[in-house]
Parts: structure tokens; C-alpha cells; sequence
């Protein structure tokens, strides 16, 4: 299936990320430990103030990976988790092999037994963040707020622990300096294909994303760096064809390398300029802001950890709707795409609720497709693609 | 136009490809065939053999869309449409108020809801699996029933009691079509409760759309006035069967209709 013209635009990050897997083995020869992770409610501030390496573990779209994780979970079980171990128990994943230790924000029902699997088959120690899923858009809940900080505490401790040398104030102010940086980069990016005319698209932007899950951070914002540069007084311009509509793409987590539904879109002629994903624009979502020289840094990682990541295991359903109106009206995009893992029941659950809101304030269509990675049902996800951007074609006239 | 007065609409389904020659005047010309095992011939035997029908020569066909689960590889094509668009205007076509469209082929269900002018504003369609669709009726009359296909609707209508089918999955179902049978049920009452549960199946996809009245059942099942009047009580609805065509080839008609609309734009 057809990929984006690749250009010279990424190449030095791909460049990087291939060297990645070596760069990590060395870093570790000398002592360096590699944190991974899953779920976005993990502050990598946190892994990087103690001199550590952080990987956001999100591979997905593999069929025989999340075949090799039925191993433990049950075949009709999220996809992604059963990758989670799978890559692991496969180990042709370089990146799941130089974990030494796992941080599990406790999210949904599947990534918590597969914390549990790491431990006890792996021999990983897991830190577990625990996350209250009770909190809504007027912060009622101001104890919700205080746990998460003391868990986030509580998580500094035990990677000081396991790093040798304890985490201080200052090594996190350094670490939320440098992911405000690249979060601020990223999400400049992520505005590019809002206009008609784009340097960049959705998709690069995704990968780019994506890419700094892995490679090391300080590394990753030189190379967000370089690539601003190129895309302000970039002449490589796309243009974006008024006749194909403009998509926007939400659901379950799209791992890196699940380029299925994405393909089949982009072959159909959607344009995806929009998202609200978290290993895509929802990654790079607000700043942590520190309140003040005398301001605790745990108390603002909390802040923003617990309140800008979008994940149905939350109770803050309003809140997360309304965000989704909001992109997609800036965006003006025509339809979404609601992409939900197969047994994610997790997403599936409330696609109708997201629908009928986004349908009743902005007459915007909803697309739910339902999926594994199994290329299996190519046909019918093509049928259902093509037809809904017909559909869309029809009440654009 | 100029000398290229027809139009022609194919849909390949996985199990028949329909072919429908349309002409200025709105005559039709069709052709129904097995799918078999290279979809995209088939779809150009299917065009051919209706065409031969019309008397015209290949010279004087403007324009063809494909649809259908075969459209993709159907190269003789001038553009493919998917089935939910063809079907949407198919219906229209024959029926200007439907609102509501169930159409049950051979390895799909799909349920489409239109706007007031005609146009599809939803859809659904089942996922990858045969459960309640053509394919079902199929297996079970011919491996556990041993009854024609056909007979179906009229087994059905004989029917003094009707079993309850829990299972729509065509490897399950069996199963418990052979225990109830070996139980003692009637073959007819049996088959008005696969009917029965075909509509279950069917008519909770069709209300997570929304039912809005006129209904009309198109493909192939609804050749089936077993699961017509099933899918009636079900949804507590009047469900029209088109008449002037064949229920199965409205995809067909549709994917003709768009050609000329295509082609009087391209033109």
C-alpha cells in the first residue's frame, strides 16, 4: 500500500531512531538504566530527572505479536496489550529487550494484568502510578488532583531507588524544561495541516511524534528543532485537495507501525489533518506549568498529567466531547474517523455518545471502525471508508 | 451522449455478480451470475451477457461503474462506487420516499439511511463474518435442512410454531439446527425461527441506525418472504420488496444510475 512521498524533511530523525536500538545498548553498557512505558499519564519528566531513559513501549499493528501475547491474554483481548507482551516474547522488537524496568500508569483492565505478566514471566520490576479515574472539567475534586501528586511522589522515590541516586527538584525543573520544549515543537507541528496549504501532513507530524517516543529526548528536540526551521522557510508546500474531505481521527491508540486503517484512508482519498489520539497530537497536549520559582514541579506534572490526556477510563467524558468539538471546528474538518481496537471496550463503549455530540453541535458524520491488526478485513474497512467519504462528497455539494 | 446511448452498472457481490444496461429512455436489460472464483471476469461476462440482451454494441456503452465486494479488481470499469452509494440510489430510484434501506447479501448485512433528497447520510455494515446473511440461509438449507433455497419463504409461511435460534453464527447455528431437528420440530417450524433469528440479527443493526419509514429490503435475501415478514414483526414495520427490479440487482440499477449521471457530467 501506497506510503506519503518520503523526503528529506524526517531523514536525519529516521537516521536517528535506526541508530536508536544501538545508541541504548551502549548507553546501558555504561550504566545507564531504560525505563519504559505505555499509557501517556507516565510523566517522562520523572524517568528523565533521574537520568534514565525513557521508551514509550507502542508498537502496534503486528499481526504475529499480538498473536505471540495470547500466550497470556485471552485472543479476544485488545490487540495492543497483547502486543505488549507479544513484542516481548517474540523478540524481534529490539526496544521491549532493553527495558530494564516498566512504569504502568493503571488505566485500563488489559495494560494492568499485562504489568502484571512483565513482572512475573520477564522478571521486570514495574512501578505502578496510580491514577484516579474519577475527576470532571471543574476539578470537584480537588483530593483526586492530591493523589496523583503523592503518586507521582511516590513514583520519584522508587525510580530514585532503582536508578541508585534519589531524584531532586531541580533534576525535574531540567526535565519539564526540556519536555515543555518538545511538546511546545510538536504541537506547532500538529497546526501546520489545519490550512489549506501545509508543509507538512498529519501523518509525517504522527511519525515525527511517534519517533520521540524512542530516541533519546535531548536529541529528539535538536532534530524538532531542525525540522522547524525547514518547514517555516520550507518552498516544499503540499497542497491539500479541496475534493477529498478533511478527516480527523480518534479512538484507541494507533501504535507505532499500525499503518492499516491509516493506508486504507489515504487510499481511498481522505485526508486526515486532524486527531485526538494519544500517541498523536494528544501526546504533545499543554505544558506543564510550574507556578512561580518557589513552585513545586511534582504538584504541576500532576496538574497536566491528570487533566490533558484524553482516555475513556476517566469519568471526564464532558470534558474529553468537548475537546473533540473544539479540534474538529478549528480544524473544520468534514467527518471522523473513530478507529477502535477490536475488545478495546474501552473506546468502543462511547463511540455513540461521541457521534451524537459531535453530529448535534457541529452536523459532523462519524465513521466507527472496528479492527485488529489482521489484514483480514482490509475489504470490508475499504467498503466502509470509501463509502463514508462518498457520503461526505454528497453533503459537501 | 453523441452515439454512446447506454450506461451499465456491475455489481460484483461475493456470491452474484449482477449487471444492470440502462438506456436513454430507462430500459433496462439485466444478468445475474455466480461470482465463482475470479471476480473480475465474472464482472465482465456479466455486463456482456446483458448487454447481448440489449442488442447494442459494446461501441455504444458511455460509461460503466463497478460496485460491489469485487469492484476493486474490476478493470473494464470506468470508475467503481461502493455498494452503500449504489443501493442508495437504487432504492430512490425505484422508490423516492424510502428512508431506510436493510439490505441482506450474500456475505454482508448493511443497513443505510437516507436523507430527504435521497442522498445517504449513515450506514452501517456488519463486520467480517457471514452471521444472518445469504450465506447462512445457504449453508444451513443446503447441509442441514436439505431443502431448495427457495422453498425457504414458503416453509416458513406453513409454519404453525416457530423454535427459537439463539445462535445467528453459521458454524453454531448448524449444530443446533441438527439438535432441534433431532428433537422432533418441524422443518417448518424450524425454518421460521432461522428466519426469526436472521431478523433479530438484522433489525438490531438496522434500529442502531434508526428505522425511519419508508423501509425497503434489497439483495438477494430479500427474495426471502420468510425474512421479509420476519424482519416486518421485528421492526413493527411495512417493508417494501422492490418489484419493478429485482431486489438483488438495485445495486447494479444504482451503480447504472450513477454512470449516467457521471457520464452526463463528464460529458
Amino acid at each position: 500500500m501506497a506510503n506519503y512521498d518520503q523526503t528529506t524533511l524526517t531523514a536525519s530523525l529516521e537516521e536517528l531512531a535506526n541508530e536508536t536500538p544501538r545508541r541504548i545498548t551502549e548507553a546501558k553498557k555504561n550504566g545507564v538504566k531504560v525505563v519504559g512505558y505505555f499509557c501517556p499519564h507516565v510523566p517522562e519528566e520523572i524517568i528523565l530527572a533521574g537520568g534514565m531513559l525513557p521508551i514509550r513501549l507502542a508498537f502496534g499493528g503486528d499481526v504475529s505479536a499480538a498473536a505471540a501475547g495470547e500466550e497470556y491474554l485471552k485472543p479476544y483481548s485488545c490487540p495492543y496489550a497483547r502486543c505488549c507482551l507479544g513484542y516481548r516474547l517474540e523478540g524481534k522488537n529490539p526496544y521491549y529487550h532493553l527495558i530494564d524496568a516498566l512504569c504502568v500508569a493503571q488505566t485500563c483492565e488489559n495494560l494492568k494484568l499485562v504489568q502484571e505478566y512483565w513482572q512475573k514471566y520477564f522478571n521486570i520490576p514495574v512501578f505502578k502510578l496510580g491514577l484516579p479515574h474519577t475527576h470532571d472539567a471543574f476539578r470537584t475534586r480537588p483530593h483526586a488532583l492530591e493523589y496523583f501528586k503523592h503518586e507521582i511522589e511516590h513514583l520519584r522515590r522508587e525510580l530514585g531507588e532503582f536508578s541508585g541516586k534519589p531524584i531532586r527538584d531541580g533534576d525535574v525543573r531540567k526535565a519539564i524544561s526540556l519536555c515543555n520544549k518538545i511538546r511546545e515543537k510538536l504541537h506547532i507541528l500538529y497546526e501546520y495541516p489545519r490550512e489549506e496549504t501545509t508543509p507538512i501532513k498529519w501523518r509525517e507530524v504522527l511519525n515525527i511524534t511517534q519517533a520521540g517516543y524512542l530516541v533519546d529526548r535531548g536529541d529528539f528536540l535538536s532534530e524538532l528543532t531542525n525540522i522547524q526551521v525547514q518547514t517555516s522557510n520550507s518552498s516544499r508546500r503540499l497542497e491539500t485537495d479541496g475534493s477529498h474531505p478533511r478527516l480527523m481521527i480518534s479512538g484507541s491508540i494507533i501504535g507505532i507501525g499500525d499503518n492499516k486503517i491509516l493506508d486504507i484512508i489515504e487510499t481511498a482519498g481522505g485526508n486526515i489533518i486532524a486527531d485526538a489520539v494519544c500517541t498523536g497530537s494528544m501526546f504533545a497536549r499543554k505544558n506543564v506549568t510550574i507556578f512561580g520559582i518557589m513552585g513545586n514541579p511534582i504538584e504541576a506534572i500532576a496538574e497536566r498529567y491528570l487533566y490533558n490526556i484524553p482516555c475513556p477510563c476517566m469519568t471526564d467524558l464532558d470534558k474529553r466531547l468537548g475537546r473533540m468539538v473544539k479540534i474538529a471546528r478549528d480544524y473544520r474538518v468534514n467527518g471522523v474517523i473513530y478507529y477502535s481496537l477490536k475488545y478495546c471496550d474501552t473506546w468502543r463503549s462511547e463511540f455513540q455518545l461521541i457521534k451524537d455530540r459531535l453530529f448535534d453541535e457541529l452536523a459532523i458524520p462519524s465513521l466507527l471502525i472496528e479492527s485488529d491488526y489482521s489484514p483480514s478485513d482490509v475489504g470490508t474497512i475499504r467498503t466502509k471508508v470509501e463509502a463514508f467519504i462518498e457520503l461526505l462528497g454528497g453533503l459537501m455539494q | 451522449m453523441g452515439d454512446k446511448v447506454l450506461v451499465a452498472g456491475v455489481d460484483i457481490g461475493s456470491t452474484t455478480a449482477k449487471a444492470v444496461v440502462l438506456d436513454q429512455d430507462d430500459r433496462m436489460w439485466t444478468a445475474m451470475i455466480p461470482t465463482g472464483t475470479k471476480p473480475p471476469q465474472s464482472g465482465k461476462q456479466v455486463f456482456q451477457e446483458s448487454l447481448e440482451k440489449s442488442s447494442h454494441s459494446p461501441s455504444e456503452v458511455a460509461y460503466i461503474i463497478a460496485t460491489g465486494y469485487g469492484r476493486v479488481t474490476a478493470d473494464f470499469a470506468n470508475k467503481t462506487v461502493t455498494e452503500i452509494a449504489c443501493h442508495g440510489r437504487g432504492a430512490s430510484y425505484v422508490e423516492p420516499t424510502v428512508r431506510t434501506i436493510i439490505d441482506i447479501g450474500g456475505q454482508d448485512a448493511k443497513s443505510i439511511s437516507l436523507g430527504d433528497r435521497g442522498k445517504v447520510i449513515d450506514f452501517l455494515i456488519n463486520d467480517k463474518c457471514a452471521s444472518g446473511t445469504g450465506r447462512f440461509l445457504e449453508s444451513a438449507s443446503q447441509l442441514v435442512l436439505h431443502v431448495p433455497l427457495q422453498d425457504l419463504g414458503r416453509l416458513s409461511s406453513q409454519a404453525t410454531s416457530r423454535v427459537t435460534i439463539s445462535s445467528t453464527c453459521t458454524v453454531f447455528a448448524q449444530t443446533e439446527l441438527v439438535s432441534l431437528l433431532a428433537a422432533g420440530e418441524s422443518l417448518e417450524s424450524v425454518v421460521a425461527g432461522l428466519h426469526a433469528a436472521i431478523a433479530s440479527k438484522v433489525g438490531s443493526m438496522a434500529r442502531r441506525l434508526g428505522v425511519r419509514p419508508a423501509v425497503m429490503m434489497t439483495g438477494g435475501v430479500a427474495k426471502n418472504s420468510g425474512v421479509v415478514q420476519a424482519l416486518r414483526q421485528e421492526l413493527g414495520t411495512d417493508i417494501i420488496v422492490p418489484e419493478i427490479v429485482d431486489p438483488q440487482l438495485v445495486g447494479a440499477l444504482g451503480a447504472a444510475l450513477i454512470a449516467r449521471e457521471t457520464a452526463k457530467v463528464g460529458a
